[in-house]
């Protein structure tokens, strides 16, 4: 809510009333973190213990030689330390099974065993839709608003009256590289089709880059009027970001949970979309369901989640809005003092004339920004 | 005409002599000389004692010559100003009087009779000494009684009401002297006052803030009545910024408190364009505030809910305007409040911090008159006057509205055009004088606040009220005042952020209260106050529906609740000797929480949470689901060293019945209320007070020095992620724990002169732990934290500098501490987000504050009789444009935590504000 007054209060009282600061290393104290998730999915399930890290650093500290323990029901399995504080499962021994019940031990090396509480696996619920609706979001940086898409979720109508959902998107989107390339120069000639290197720079025109969208959603119908939820907000995505640029998909995941551990994401979503600056609530420390046996009172951060997975993917493809990331790449005026291979592109000028213009590998290599010019198995194109 | 007079008279003595030297209007000749004028005034007023008024800025360059003998001072006068614009008049007493463009037509009016000595900030004073001669020579003298009735009575009483001549309202506080004695009188809250004598002549001196003092002489024969009319000062410049009488802070038993009157608010830099009262308690010490934005502010250590407002007896819940930049009252239409913080009076129950008690100004009994203001965000009107043509009756009615809906709309940004946000509030008060010894006021208050924020969130709240109070005078040492209050604190909320939770929820609170007070007068040393109170309170929290068809949320029904209090109070104040004076009181309250309610136990051992409900009781309406009696005790003494300095000592028991529930770190103008119930119980607060009180200068500058140490039992905190939205079961979002906290204030006040003001530092700690060792419940691991108002250093200045007697320039510094906030100290993650392992709660703080503020007071010229007087305030509010952080926050940028210092009105604010009434300057 505050957010909204304080964009009225702001521009009326003329001033920049928010300001990015460095956060500071305060009195850190490392606490043990767990994250982990057994679902219905036949895959070998990871369960990852670290050390928080100060807030000046961004390095996992990972917890090595610790031993984990899955249990389903009375069957256990010690989980492989494939990487330093990564743990995992074998890939056929203990298979997420809906009704079943889970729940994890961690033994320290100096001998404290942690346990989350038995969970059961609460049966999926299907997702009927997902979609996504033009719209113009308020941005203090965008006087008219920043368009773009925001996606929504519509379940399938439950069983049961009582769920607690989750919802992680995985976003996947097709864009290029802000010129196409023309010719290479070698040295010697402008080269084109016939050239390998001017082949492989070609082919980095287009790129997919996926990754997870950081934000998490929760959704509960315990206290709807049936076990149905319509129009659930999920990200917004934005014409500031290469995004949009061509097309865009998102895989929603939504997870069945139980209801202390949609207490848990439900505070961690909280926590990512807290803008109630004016009003804000007393901040604290997350609870999950992760207790050290030796010592009850002992602070633990993160939690073992137990669910039933369902997914569903969507595309869409570039709005006809205006686009606000950049697309413009300098050129180099004198390229014959630049090291072959040269890129040479069509650059457009104001006056409609075009011309030949050099650029650096970033203008035409659109994995420069992370994607793979390899199209993924599941992308449908337009 | 330029209004700085500076026009010379002399003194008493002078006067006397020229008074008694001019009756027989002997003429006196001159001599042949050459002269400038001033030196030919000197001449006559040293050998002749004539005395000349003049405003010596526009005395023009005139030489006065005497060419002839046995030419009179008429003529020579004549002579030599008929050149120029200056006008000579003569009254009866031979007083010359030289005025540019007008001449004077009988005596002058009290005002213009300042004393022509360059005292500086003096001069105020120096002006009063004359007035009080120049009235004693006046003086009424008086015989009261016969000789008959009193010649055998030993003591008789001597008694009456201290009246405003001007609107025929009784002055509280008021100070009468009997100089033979050497002895205070002090009226009381009804303007009475009263004492016993030996039947003799006396001079009795009266004065109070604001007013000419008037010395009466009596002929006391017995028992009887004197009532006292004092005059307004037409200038009010020279008034007291603070206090209401120039001893009380000495002689008084009461610690913590002060009187403000509406002219120490006006002469505050303004913000916005408004002056506000919360904005001068904030100046005082041991008031802190979580941030600008916030309704509410905490006293002592308390949480904001602690504290109360009361306007002419009604409590308003909600006293926040616009989030909380304003406050809901109207700073034209009062006249004064008393603000206490440490021996709250008995007859207040329910508030362990503080009370506001504000006093409406009450119309204007000779005439009708109005004035209003017009601001940047706001503007406001007033008009009052006698009622039905009879002068012992008037009415007041003030409105507020604001214009920032149409600010809203010029701003370009598409969700804040589509916002709006407004408020206005209003009052009118009655008083009406039935008999000499009945008086009825009866006083409306309302106020509403809207706002729609585009993004989804409408919120519209309101107070409404009236009170009706009828003092009668049962006999001189006995009055009674019968009060009755309803108000209503309601409002509502739609939420549409999310459409498939978008709901719509109400709530309404209603207060209903019954009291009544005998004040008596036992004799001179005993002040006693009995009295009953009665309240009843109605909380509905409405249901959280469905806002429309796109919601699927279930409605939540939420049960009302509903409690009665009746009290039984009683006090007295014992003036045991000049030196030593004791203050006790005792209130009992019972409080019955009543049904209809469905009441559900819980497990006791286990933390209280719905899994662990075991049981549910029904009950009827109005049957009784809890009840307890408590007892709040009031101590208060002091000990005079000598008349100037004291030193008093004061304990104070209270208890607290409803609360305010909120999770968020300041007041959000939507928190609801709640009551004290089977599950949670009244807070308890208790305070300690110690203070040395020392006047300095004749009175002009107070100085005091006050320590406290405050415990808060059963204090309400809300467990982390507490919500009270669609918690059914408030219960178990609570736990009930203890505040702790003490400081030490001291400030130093100068109330009149040219220069006036306050300085004040405030050392304080208030700490909070909440832990039940029974259910395991506790926030911060049951350790105690730092409120989060604590700022342990705090250094108000207010300054006011009369530049000239239209012209006044304010300053306010303002320093603190930062407030303490619960910081980042180790980050991990969760699905690749990156997650924040917050500190102890409030470990750590934001930097300091500090602000100055600015403001200049151009008054409208200061003829007495005018049609209307104008006067701009233009403010500066935070001139050196400090980016005081109001709060941090954290916020996740695409998986990376990222803190966010805010600040409100971190730049210099500029505002204008014009104000117009009808009538002279005169208030």
């Amino acid at each position: 809510m505050n957010k909204l007054i304080l964009i009225i209060i702001c521009p009326l009282l003329l001033f920049g009333c928010k300001d990015e600061f460095l956060l500071e290393s305060g009195s850190y104290k490392p606490v043990v973190v767990v994250e982990g998730v057994i679902t219905n999915d036949p895959m070998p399930y990871i369960v990852a213990l670290s050390l928080s890290s100060p807030v000046t650093e961004n390095e996992k500290i990972p917890l090595i030689n610790w031993t984990v323990t899955l249990f389903e029901d009375s069957i256990s399995e010690i989980l492989d330390e494939i990487e330093p504080g990564i743990y995992k499962t074998s890939e056929n021994r203990i298979i997420g099974t809906v009704g079943k019940y889970y729940h994890i031990t961690i033994q320290s090396p100096n001998g404290n065993i942690y346990s989350s509480e038995p969970q059961q696996m609460k049966p999926p619920v299907e997702i009927e839709s997902v979609y996504a609706i033009l719209t113009n979001r308020e941005n203090l940086d965008y006087v008219f608003g920043l368009p773009g898409y925001q996606f929504y979720v519509n379940t399938e109508l439950a069983e049961n009256q009582n769920n607690f959902l989750l919802w992680q998107i995985e976003e996947t989107y097709q864009y290029t590289s802000i010129h196409e390339l023309f010719a290479i120069f070698d040295g010697h000639d402008l080269r084109t089709a016939d050239y390998d290197l001017y082949n492989e720079y070609t082919s980095k025109y287009r790129c997919w880059k996926t990754h997870n969208v950081k934000n998490i959603y929760t959704g509960k119908t315990d206290n709807l009027v049936s076990p149905k939820i319509n129009d659930l907000p999920l990200h917004f995505v934005g014409t500031d970001s290469r995004r949009l640029q061509e097309r865009y998909s998102i895989l929603v995941k939504q997870y069945s949970i139980n209801e202390q551990s949609y207490y848990f994401w439900k505070n961690i979503q909280n926590q990512i979309e807290e803008d109630n600056i004016l009003f804000a609530t007393q901040p604290y420390n997350i609870p999950g369901n992760i207790v050290n046996m030796n010592n009850p009172e002992e602070m633990v951060y993160g939690n073992f989640t137990v669910a039933s997975v369902t997914e569903k993917r969507l595309f869409v493809d570039a709005p006809v809005v205006p686009f606000y990331y950049v697309t413009y790449c300098s050129t180099i005026e004198d390229y014959s003092k630049v090291v072959p291979p040269v890129f040479i592109v069509v650059v457009e000028k104001e006056d409609e004339n075009s011309e030949l213009g050099a650029v650096h590998q970033a203008c035409i290599d659109c994995t420069y920004y992370g994607g793979s010019n390899s199209k993924p198995d599941f992308w449908i194109d337009k | 005409m330029k209004f700085k007079l500076t026009i010379f008279c002399f003194l008493f003595t002078l006067l006397t002599s020229s008074l008694l030297s001019q009756e027989t209007e002997k003429k006196i000749y001159l001599e042949k000389q050459n002269t400038d004028w001033q030196t030919f005034f000197n001449q006559l007023e040293q050998k002749h004692g004539i005395r000349f008024f003049y405003n010596k800025d526009s005395m023009p360059d005139i030489t006065i010559k005497i060419s002839e003998d046995s030419l009179t001072i008429d003529e020579a006068l004549q002579n030599a100003f008929s050149s120029s614009t200056i006008k000579v008049s003569k009254d009866k007493f031979g007083n010359y009087f030289l005025f540019s463009d007008f001449r004077l037509k009988t005596a002058l009016d009290n005002y213009f009779m300042n004393r022509n000595q360059d005292l500086e900030s003096e001069e105020y004073y120096a002006s009063d000494e004359y007035l009080k001669t120049y009235q004693d020579y006046i003086s009424e003298h008086v015989v009261i009684g016969s000789d008959k009735n009193g010649s055998n009575k030993k003591l008789v009483k001597f008694s009456g009401y201290v009246i405003n001549e001007s609107d025929g309202t009784t002055i509280p506080q008021a100070r009468l002297k009997i100089k033979e004695l050497n002895m205070n009188i002090i009226s009381d809250i009804s303007g009475f006052y009263q004492t016993q004598l030996k039947p003799g002549n006396y001079t009795v001196i009266a004065n109070s803030l604001g007013m000419y003092e008037k010395t009466y002489k009596i002929t006391l024969l017995s028992s009887g009545k004197l009532d006292i009319a004092l005059k307004t000062k037409s200038f009010l410049m020279d008034e007291a910024v603070v206090s209401a009488n120039r001893n009380h802070n000495v002689r008084s038993t009461t610690m913590g408190y002060e009187k403000i009157s509406s002219k120490a608010i006006k002469e505050l830099p303004v913000v916005l364009g408004e002056q506000d009262i919360v904005k001068v308690a904030l100046l005082l010490p041991g008031v802190q505030t979580i941030g600008e934005i916030s309704s509410g502010f905490n006293v002592r250590g308390s949480p904001a809910d602690q504290n109360m407002f009361y306007i002419n007896d009604l409590p308003v819940y909600n006293s926040s305007h616009l989030f909380g930049l304003y406050t809901t009252f109207n700073s034209d239409a009062i006249s004064e409040f008393d603000f206490y913080k440490s021996n709250i009076p008995i007859e207040y129950g329910g508030q362990l911090s503080s009370i506001f008690d504000i006093k409406a100004k009450k119309g204007n009994t000779e005439h009708f008159s109005a004035r209003g203001g017009i601001g940047p965000l706001s503007s406001r009107a007033l008009i009052e006057g006698p009622l039905l043509n009879d002068t012992s009756s008037t009415y007041l009615i003030s409105a507020r509205t604001t214009y920032s809906d149409w600010i809203l709309n010029q701003i370009e940004n598409v969700d804040i055009k589509n916002s709006s946000a407004s408020f206005y509030d209003a009052l009118a008060s009655f008083s009406l004088k039935l008999s000499q010894k009945d008086h009825i006021d009866l006083f409306f208050y309302g106020s509403n606040d809207k706002s729609d924020l585009a993004f989804g969130i409408k919120n519209d709240y309101n107070n409404i009220g009236g009170s009706l109070k009828w003092t009668h005078i049962i006999n001189k040492k006995l009055i009674s005042e019968l009060s009755i209050v309803k108000t209503q604190y309601d409002y509502e909320l739609e939420n549409y952020e999310i459409a498939y939770l978008g709901y719509k929820n109400s709530f309404e609170l209603n207060h209903n209260e019954a009291k009544l007070n005998f004040k008596y007068f036992l004799n001179d040393w005993h002040d006693v106050l009995i009295g009953v109170n009665a309240k009843l309170y109605n909380l509905n929290y409405g249901d959280l529906q469905p806002l429309n068809e796109l919601s699927s949320i279930k409605t939540i029904e939420f049960e009302s609740e509903k409690a009665v209090s009746a009290s039984v109070f009683l006090s007295d104040k014992w003036e045991i000797s000049n030196e030593f004076s004791l203050e006790g009181g005792v209130r009992a309250t019972y409080y019955a929480y009543l049904g209809p309610k469905t009441v559900y136990s819980y497990d006791e051992t286990s933390p209280r949470d719905v899994n662990n409900i075991i049981d549910s009781t029904s009950y009827s309406d109005n049957s009784i689901i809890s009840d307890n009696i408590n007892y709040d005790f009031r101590i208060a003494g002091k000990y005079a060293f000598t008349p100037n300095f004291s030193v008093k000592a004061s304990y104070n028991m209270l208890h607290q019945y409803i609360f305010m529930l909120s999770n968020t770190v300041s007041v959000s103008p939507t928190s609801k209320w709640k009551l004290s119930d089977s599950h949670i119980e009244p807070m308890s607060g208790e305070q300690y007070s110690l203070g040395l009180y020392k006047n300095l200068w004749n009175d002009k500058v107070e100085a005091s020095l006050e320590g406290y140490y405050k415990d808060i039992k059963n204090q309400v905190e809300y467990k982390d992620g507490a919500d009270f939205l669609t918690n059914q079961f408030p219960e178990t979002a609570i736990i009930q724990g203890d505040i702790e906290a003490y400081g030490i204030e001291f400030m130093i006040k100068k109330k009149t002169g040219k220069i006036n003001g306050w300085v004040n530092y405030t050392y304080s700690k208030a700490e909070v732990q909440a832990f039940n060792p029974v259910t395991g419940e506790m926030n911060n691991q049951g350790l105690a934290y730092p409120a989060n108002y604590d700022r342990p250093h705090a250094v108000n200045l207010a300054l006011n500098y009369k530049a000239t007697k239209r012209i006044t320039l304010s300053a306010n510094v303002v320093y603190s501490t930062g407030r303490p906030i619960t910081y980042p100290t180790s980050l991990y993650y969760q699905n690749g987000i990156q997650i924040i392992g917050f500190s102890k709660r409030n470990e750590y703080r934001l930097p300091d504050y500090f602000r100055t503020d600015f403001s200049i007071n151009i008054e409208g010229n200061l003829k007495k009789n005018k049609f209307a007087h104008s006067s701009w305030s233009i403010g500066f509010y935070n001139v050196t444009a400090r980016k005081n952080p109001y709060s941090v926050v954290f916020q996740n940028v695409d998986g990376q935590i990222k803190g966010y210092e805010i600040s409100i009105l971190g730049t210099i604010i500029p505002s204008i504000n014009y104000n117009l009434k009808f009538g002279n300057y005169e208030d």
